[in-house]
């Protein structure tokens, strides 16, 4: 079962508001490559791993996920709750404003909602894995990108930080790829 | 007992890969037979250079030679500003050396080096948690700083509020 620590894993102080990296970030809310589809994809991958390395580590790296959608949603509250609804409408955030107030909601960047079509769960360790390791890659690069969207140091520290855990994640994953192949779990 | 790949078999341990031996075949197929038998009865030692949890912390990785930069930044620095703060960064980093040990012990269950750290980390961390605790209030609703007067879990600051 899942404990709520009452910290997050890496601090956010954001002090300046920025509406329009407010909706770059959606992407790592809702996107199809976010930090909730990553953790959705291992819990949902871990009841069928082959043997309890695979079951600790989708269980262990899914925890961590969430733990990350809170660093994300984070990020996004305190970026939008001092604007206006005139700042919200020019940086294109007036749709996110009528359906939401100043809400966070899992969306992409262009509003698409949050599906679970983002990720698969096909009954085989070695597709799961796979799948798992692009995920990490896809996640490291977006956050490449959005490093590249800003230059707060409030924001780059957290973004950093998600993106090294990305790297971490991949290398855990792709460890326990080449055992399950060497193992013959195909 | 005779048959001791029953014996294994029956506790499913790590320790007898014989269950999983891959055919010859396959066996000559890889280049890098050598390490077909990954013989988990030679505990290997962390091969990784795990650094200092402040730094690991910094960088979100803990370990050295995974430590992969983007482009020229480098980690940001990390100032509290009170009391509170720093007490809870310390708290923070040393959960975060518990996570990045435990994602290595996930796929390296028999590493007795990475092992210890991580339970050394891990009473440090106990200890800092119960210190930050008795200042600022619960992080769990296992604390024992819910002996209160009221119930101060409900009290903020919440962790996505500003400092």
């Amino acid at each position: 079962m899942w404990k709520y620590v009452k910290t997050l894993e890496y601090p956010v102080n954001i002090k300046k508001k920025d509406l329009r990296m407010a909706k770059y970030m959606m992407s790592q809310y809702g996107g199809a490559n976010s930090e909730l589809a990553a953790a959705l994809r291992y819990l949902n991958q871990r009841y069928t791993m082959p043997d309890d390395k695979g079951k600790a580590l989708l269980t262990d790296i899914g925890t961590e996920e969430l733990a990350h959608v809170e660093i994300i949603s984070t990020i996004l509250y305190q970026l939008m709750k001092d604007a206006t609804v005139d700042e919200l409408k020019q940086a294109g955030l007036g749709g996110h404003y009528s359906e939401h107030g100043k809400d966070i909601y899992p969306t992409d960047p262009n509003g698409t909602p949050f599906t679970v079509s983002y990720f698969s769960s096909v009954g085989d360790p070695i597709a799961n894995l796979s799948e798992d390791m692009a995920a990490e890659q896809k996640a490291r690069s977006i956050y490449e990108n959005l490093i590249n969207l800003t230059d707060d140091p409030d924001v780059l520290g957290p973004l950093l930080f998600l993106r090294q855990r990305e790297i971490v994640h991949f290398t855990r994953f792709n460890e326990l790829y080449d055992e399950y192949k060497k193992k013959g779990y195909k | 007992m005779n048959n001791y790949n029953d014996y294994y078999n029956y506790f499913n341990n790590q320790l007898n890969d014989m269950n999983y031996m891959p055919n010859n075949y396959e066996m000559m197929q890889d280049m890098n037979y050598g390490n077909a038998f990954q013989n988990t009865f030679m505990m290997p030692t962390a091969q990784n250079q795990i650094i200092d949890s402040y730094q690991g912390f910094l960088r979100g990785n803990m370990f050295g030679d995974l430590y992969d930069p983007y482009k020229n930044y480098q980690p940001m620095e990390l100032k509290a500003q009170t009391e509170r703060e720093s007490l809870l960064q310390q708290v923070q980093q040393l959960k975060f050396a518990m996570i990045d040990l435990d994602l290595y012990l996930d796929t390296h269950p028999n590493d007795r080096e990475a092992l210890n750290l991580f339970n050394s980390y891990r009473t440090q961390e106990k200890q800092l948690c119960e210190q930050f605790e008795n200042k600022f209030g619960p992080l769990t609703l296992d604390s024992n700083a819910l002996n209160a007067n009221n119930w101060v879990w409900i009290n903020g600051p919440w962790p996505w509020e500003v400092k």
